[in-house]
C-alpha cells in the first residue's frame, strides 16, 4: 500500500510518464559534498522504463541507488540519472533453495523483512541495511561475514541492460566476463536491473567482545575466528589515536535463548544517544579515551543473544550528523593481505596522526578471496580496514584529505593491497592501477560493451580513456574538488627559498585560526551598525534585540566549528569573545525586555513622534560604529556622549515624558558604558597589550602602477620570481586596499603566512553561491532587512582576488576581510 | 557628618556647572579624550566614593572591597544595591530617588555651564 501511493504521488508529479522525471537537478550523495548537476533524473518503476531510457538517451547516463558512494560514483555532469530506489520488487523467492530474485533497487531492509519470517537471512550484505542491492553489487561490498568476502559470492546471476539497451543475464557460468565485470564496476558495464541472491539461515548468535593490543590480534583471529564456523559476524575496532589496542567482537551461533526479542532492528527507532556519542568522540577533548574506557565497556558488558537479521539490519542514521555543513563524517577503506596486517597498522596510525586526521574508528573486517572480478579489492584473502573520520566541507580541507589519502593508498598498495572505490576520489591514475592491476581488461570489456562511453560517473571519468573519437573524460584531479587554479603554480624550489627568507620576517605569520574567530568580534561592529541605521527611521522598541543575541552566537558556534580540531584551542581569545558575548548579551537583553516593555508605553504616549533624544541616540549610534570600524569599542567616549544628551537636548518640550524617560535611560546606559568601557581598557591593555596595525602579505603582478595612490601599501622585499612582500594596512583599510590593489591586476598568495581567509559580505537573501572559487560557510539573515543576508566565504588566498573582482561586478558589498 | 555628606554631593552639580562652562567655551563642548572630561569623570567618581565611605562609616555598614572596587568602577549599578543593603527596601527607594534628584541637578547645571559658555 505504501508503495502504491507512493507511486501514485510519483505520478502526479510525473514530467514523463509512466517513469517519473526531474529536469536539471543536482545530485548529491549521503556526505553533501560531492553535488553533480544532470541533466534530469528517471526514476523508474519498471525495467522497459529503463531499456527505453538507455536507448533513447543521447548522452551519459549515470546509475544512483541509495547515495551512499562518496564520490560522486552515482553522476556526472549533464548525465540522465536513473535514480533505482523505486524498482525494489521481490521477483521470485524459493524457500527451499534458499534463493531470492529482486529487482536491484530494493534495499537490503525489505528483503529482510521478506525473509525473516521464513528463518531466513541474507548470505552476505554490508553493516547497514539501507544500501541497495543494485548499489551493493555495483561496489561489491562487504559485510562482517566471517568465512566470506566480497558480495558476489552470494550472487547466483544479475540482469542487466547494456548500453545498446539489450537486457541479457550473466552470472558466473552464463556471460562470466559481464558477470565479472558488471559487480563490483561501479556502473560502467550498464544498470544492474535484476539480482538472484543466496539466502542462510536466521540463527541465534551471542556477542563475545574481547580487547587486546594490536599485536596479538592476527593470532587471536587465526585460532579463535578464521576456521571457526560457529562465528557468523566479527569485527574489530582499532582506537584512535594509539591504534595500539583492539575490541575485537564475535557473534557465535547459539543456542541459548535471545536476550533481544525483536527480530530487526525496529524502523523507527530513535538514534540521538548514538549520534551524541559520535560527537562526543569525534569532538570533545578526551572523547576517544571515554569511548575506549567508559563507553565501550558499558555496551559490550553482559551477555546479549540475538538473531542474525537484528544484528545485520543496522541503520546509517545511527551515523549521521546533526549537520553536514561544516564538517561531515566521511568513510575511506584499505585492504592488505592477512599476513601483512602488522606492516600497515603502525603505518596507518603515523598517517594519520601525522595529518591530525579526526579519526573516529577504524574497524578491521575479513575478506575470503574474491572469485575473478574485474576489479577485485580481495586478490588474496584480505583485512579489510574500514576508517571513519570526520572532516571539514572546504576546499582546503578536501586538499588536506587528499593529501593524507594519497599516502594511505601508497602504504596499503605497496604492501600488495588495495583501496575501495566507493568514496572519494583522491587517488592518481598510478595509484589506481596499482591497487587493481587487472583495469586494462575491466576497460577493454567496457569499451566492449560500451562503445560509446554511455555508463559514466565521476569515478569513471577520472580513470576511463575512451577512444580519441569519444567524449573525453577529465582527469582523476579534478574529480569531486573545485580547483580554479587562477595563478601560474610557484616553482617548488623558488617556494622554498622565499619561504625560508619570509620565516626570517618578525610579525609576518599570524595564527590562521584567528581568520575565523574574529568574526564574532565583528559582528559586535555590524549589529550596532544595523541598531545605528534602525534608529534612524524606526522606534527603538522595534530593533531585534533578542534575535541579534541568538545570531551573535549561532556565528560564534559556526566559526567555532570550523577551527575546533584543525587549529590549537586558543583560550585567550575565546575569552575574550565569550566576554564580549556576554556583555553584548545582557546589555541588549536588558535594552530589549526595557523596550519593550517601558520604552513601547512611552513611545505610545509620545504617539510615536520621535524626540530630540532619540534623534541625539541615533547620532550616538552612528558616531560609535563610525568609531568602532577603526578603534576598540572601549576607547569610546560614552561620558561625551551623557554630556551632549543633557547639554544638547532641551530640558522642557514637546512629548514631556518620552523626552524624560529616554533622558534618563540614556543616561543609565552611557555611564555604565562609560564605566564598563574604562574597566574593559584597563583588563584588555594588561592582558593583549596593544594592537598591531601592520599586514604582510606576498603578492604577485605588483606593478608600480599598481601602487601608486596607495599611500599605505609598502613594499618591504622582492623575490626571484617576481613576487613581493608587502605591507599593508589592517581592518577596513586592509578590505579596501585589497579591493584597489586587485582591481590592478595585483594577486596573494599568502597572507599573514596563510592560504585560507575569510570574508563576509551581505547579498540579496535570494542570491546563490555561484563565484568560481571560494566556499560558503555559513550564511544568516540581516535581521533588519530580511532581503538580505550575511554570507561568509571561505577564500584560498590565492583565489582571493578572484573573489573580490567577481563580488564587485555583482555589485555586492564586501563587508570585511578578517585580517587574523 | 551629616553636612559633610550634603557638602559633597551638593559640590556634583557645582563642578558639573563649572566643567560645562569650561568645555563649551574654548572647545565647543566636550572633547573625547581631553583632559577636563577626565578631571571631571574622575573627581565627580571620588566624590561619590567618599560620599559613600562616609555614609558607610556613620552606618557602620562594613562595605567588601568588592563593593568598594565597584562604587569606583561601575557606580551606577553599586551605588543603588549600596542603598538598598543598607537601608532596607523603603530607605533604598527614597536614597535612590535623591541619587536621581542629584544626578538631574548635576547634569542641569552641566548645561547650564554650557549656556554660561
Amino acid at each position: 500500500m505504501r508503495k502504491l501511493l507512493l507511486a501514485s504521488l510519483l505520478a502526479a508529479c510525473a514530467v514523463q510518464s509512466p517513469a517519473f522525471a526531474r529536469s536539471a537537478a543536482i545530485v548529491n550523495d549521503v556526505t553533501q559534498i560531492n553535488p553533480v548537476p544532470v541533466e534530469r533524473v528517471l526514476v523508474p518503476t519498471t525495467i522497459g522504463e529503463i531499456v527505453d531510457a538507455v536507448r533513447s538517451h543521447p548522452g551519459p547516463v549515470s546509475i544512483g541507488g541509495g547515495r551512499f558512494s562518496q564520490g560522486g560514483q552515482t553522476a556526472t555532469e549533464r548525465a540522465l540519472q536513473i535514480d533505482m530506489r523505486q524498482l525494489d520488487d521481490v521477483v521470485d523467492f524459493s524457500k527451499e533453495r534458499k534463493e531470492i530474485t529482486v529487482e536491484a533497487g530494493i534495499t537490503w531492509r525489505k528483503i529482510q523483512e521478506y525473509v525473516d519470517p521464513h528463518d531466513l537471512s541474507l548470505q552476505i550484505m554490508q553493516s547497514y541495511s539501507n544500501f541497495t542491492v543494485g548499489g551493493s553489487l555495483s561496489v561489491n561490498v562487504h559485510g562482517r561475514y566471517v568465512g566470506q568476502g566480497p558480495l558476489v559470492l552470494s550472487v547466483r546471476s544479475i540482469r542487466i541492460v547494456l548500453a545498446d539497451g539489450t537486457l541479457v543475464k550473466a552470472s558466473p557460468s552464463e556471460n562470466p566476463e559481464i558477470f565479472y565485470g558488471a559487480i563490483g564496476g561501479y556502473g560502467a558495464m550498464g544498470v544492474i536491473v535484476e539480482a538472484t541472491l543466496s539466502l542462510a539461515d536466521n540463527v541465534r548468535v551471542e556477542r563475545r567482545s574481547a580487547v587486546m593490543p594490536v599485536s596479538a590480534y592476527r593470532g587471536f583471529f587465526s585460532e579463535n575466528v578464521r576456521g571457526n564456523h560457529e562465528v557468523v559476524f566479527h569485527n574489530a575496532d582499532i582506537y584512535p589515536d594509539a591504534f595500539d589496542t583492539v575490541r575485537a567482537t564475535s557473534y557465535v551461533r547459539t543456542e541459548k535463548p535471545v536476550t533481544v526479542e525483536t527480530r530487526l532492528i525496529p524502523g523507527d527507532r530513535s538514534y540521538w544517544v548514538d549520534r551524541m556519542a559520535f560527537r562526543i568522540i569525534s569532538e570533545c577533548p578526551g572523547g576517544r579515551a571515554l569511548r575506549q574506557h567508559v563507553l565501550d565497556p558499558i555496551v559490550f558488558r553482559g551477555e546479549r543473544v540475538e538473531w542474525r537479521n537484528y544484528e545485520a539490519s543496522y541503520d546509517v542514521r545511527e551515523l549521521e550528523p546533526v549537520s553536514r555543513r561544516n564538517s561531515s563524517y566521511v568513510l575511506q577503506e584499505y585492504f592488505v593481505p592477512v599476513e601483512r596486517f602488522e606492516e600497515f597498522v603502525p603505518a596507518m596510525a603515523a598517517i594519520l596522526n601525522r595529518h591530525g586526521v579526526n579519526t573516529v574508528n577504524v574497524s578491521i573486517r575479513h575478506a575470503t578471496q574474491d572469485p575473478g572480478t574485474l576489479l577485485a579489492w580481495a586478490r588474496t584473502e584480505v583485512f579489510a580496514f574500514v576508517l571513519y573520520y570526520k572532516q571539514g566541507t572546504t576546499d582546503a580541507d578536501r586538499e588536506a584529505v587528499r593529501a593524507w589519502t594519497r599516502e594511505l593508498i601508497d602504504a596499503a598498495t605497496a604492501l600488495g593491497g588495495a583501496y575501495y572505490l566507493p568514496y572519494q576520489v583522491h587517488a592518481t591514475e598510478q595509484q589506481f592501477r596499482a591497487a587493481y592491476p587487472r583495469a586494462d581488461a575491466f576497460f577493454a570489456l567496457k569499451t566492449r560493451l560500451d562503445p560509446t562511453n554511455k555508463f559514466r560517473n565521476k569515478l569513471w571519468d577520472a580513470y576511463y580513456r575512451p577512444g580519441p573519437d569519444l567524449p573525453q573524460t577529465r582527469p582523476a584531479a579534478k574529480v569531486a574538488v573545485r580547483v580554479v587554479p587562477p595563478i601560474a603554480p610557484p616553482d617548488p624550489e623558488v617556494e622554498k627559498r622565499i619561504a625560508t627568507a619570509l620565516s626570517g620576517v618578525a610579525g609576518y605569520k599570524r595564527d590562521e585560526a584567528q581568520t575565523y574567530l574574529t568574526l564574532p568580534e565583528w559582528l559586535l561592529v555590524y549589529y550596532p551598525d544595523e541598531y545605528a541605521r534602525f534608529l534612524k527611521g524606526k522606534p527603538a522598541s522595534e530593533f531585534p534585540y533578542f534575535g541579534s543575541i541568538v545570531q551573535f552566537w549561532s556565528f560564534y558556534r559556526d566559526a567555532y566549528n570550523v577551527t575546533r580540531g584543525k587549529y590549537p584551542f586558543n583560550w585567550g581569545y575565546h575569552v575574550m569573545v565569550l566576554v564580549i558575548g556576554s556583555s553584548y548579551t545582557v546589555e541588549n537583553g536588558i535594552k530589549g525586555v526595557y523596550e519593550n516593555t517601558v520604552g513601547r508605553l512611552a513611545e505610545w504616549l509620545a504617539g510615536g513622534t520621535m524626540t530630540q533624544e532619540d534623534f541625539l541616540a541615533a547620532e550616538v549610534a552612528q558616531d560609535y560604529v563610525d568609531f568602532i570600524r577603526l578603534e576598540p569599542w572601549y576607547e569610546y567616549s560614552f561620558a561625551r556622549a551623557l554630556k551632549q544628551l543633557w547639554a544638547e537636548t532641551d530640558i522642557f518640550g514637546p512629548h514631556l515624558l518620552r523626552k524624560w524617560e529616554r533622558k534618563l535611560i540614556l543616561s543609565a546606559e552611557y555611564l555604565v558604558k562609560a564605566q564598563y568601557a574604562t574597566l574593559i581598557k584597563l583588563a584588555t591593555k594588561a592582558a593583549y597589550g596593544n594592537a598591531d596595525t601592520e599586514m604582510l602579505a606576498l603578492g604577485g603582478n605588483v606593478t608600480p602602477g599598481a601602487l601608486e595612490g596607495e599611500a599605505q601599501v609598502k613594499v618591504l622585499k622582492s623575490f626571484e620570481d617576481g613576487s613581493v612582500l608587502l605591507s599593508l594596512p589592517r581592518y577596513d583599510e586592509f578590505r579596501d586596499a585589497a579591493q584597489r590593489l586587485v582591481r590592478k591586476g595585483v594577486y596573494f598568495r599568502e597572507i599573514a603566512g596563510n592560504r585560507q581567509i575569510l570574508l563576509t559580505s551581505v547579498v540579496p537573501a535570494t542570491w546563490q553561491y555561484d563565484l568560481s572559487a571560494g566556499s560558503v560557510l555559513f550564511e544568516r539573515p540581516v535581521l533588519t532587512d530580511t532581503g538580505h543576508k550575511r554570507i561568509a566565504i571561505n577564500a584560498p588566498v590565492p583565489s582571493l582576488h578572484r573573489i573580490l573582482i567577481e563580488i564587485a561586478d555583482r555589485e555586492f558589498e564586501v563587508e570585511h576581510i578578517y585580517d587574523y | 557628618m551629616a553636612r559633610t555628606q550634603t557638602k559633597l554631593l551638593a559640590l556634583l552639580p557645582a563642578l558639573s556647572l563649572v566643567f560645562g562652562c569650561l568645555e563649551y567655551g574654548p572647545a565647543r563642548g566636550p572633547e573625547a579624550g581631553s583632559a577636563l572630561m577626565t578631571v571631571h569623570a574622575a573627581s565627580s567618581v571620588a566624590l561619590v566614593f567618599i560620599w559613600f565611605w562616609i555614609d558607610a562609616r556613620n552606618r557602620a555598614y562594613r562595605a567588601s572591597i568588592f563593593l568598594k572596587i565597584a562604587m569606583l568602577g561601575l557606580t551606577i549599578v553599586a551605588l543603588p544595591y549600596y542603598l538598598f543593603r543598607s537601608r532596607g527596601f523603603a530607605g533604598g527607594v527614597k536614597g535612590l530617588a535623591l541619587s536621581i534628584v542629584v544626578f538631574v541637578l548635576t547634569m542641569a547645571a552641566y548645561r547650564l555651564g554650557s549656556l554660561f559658555a
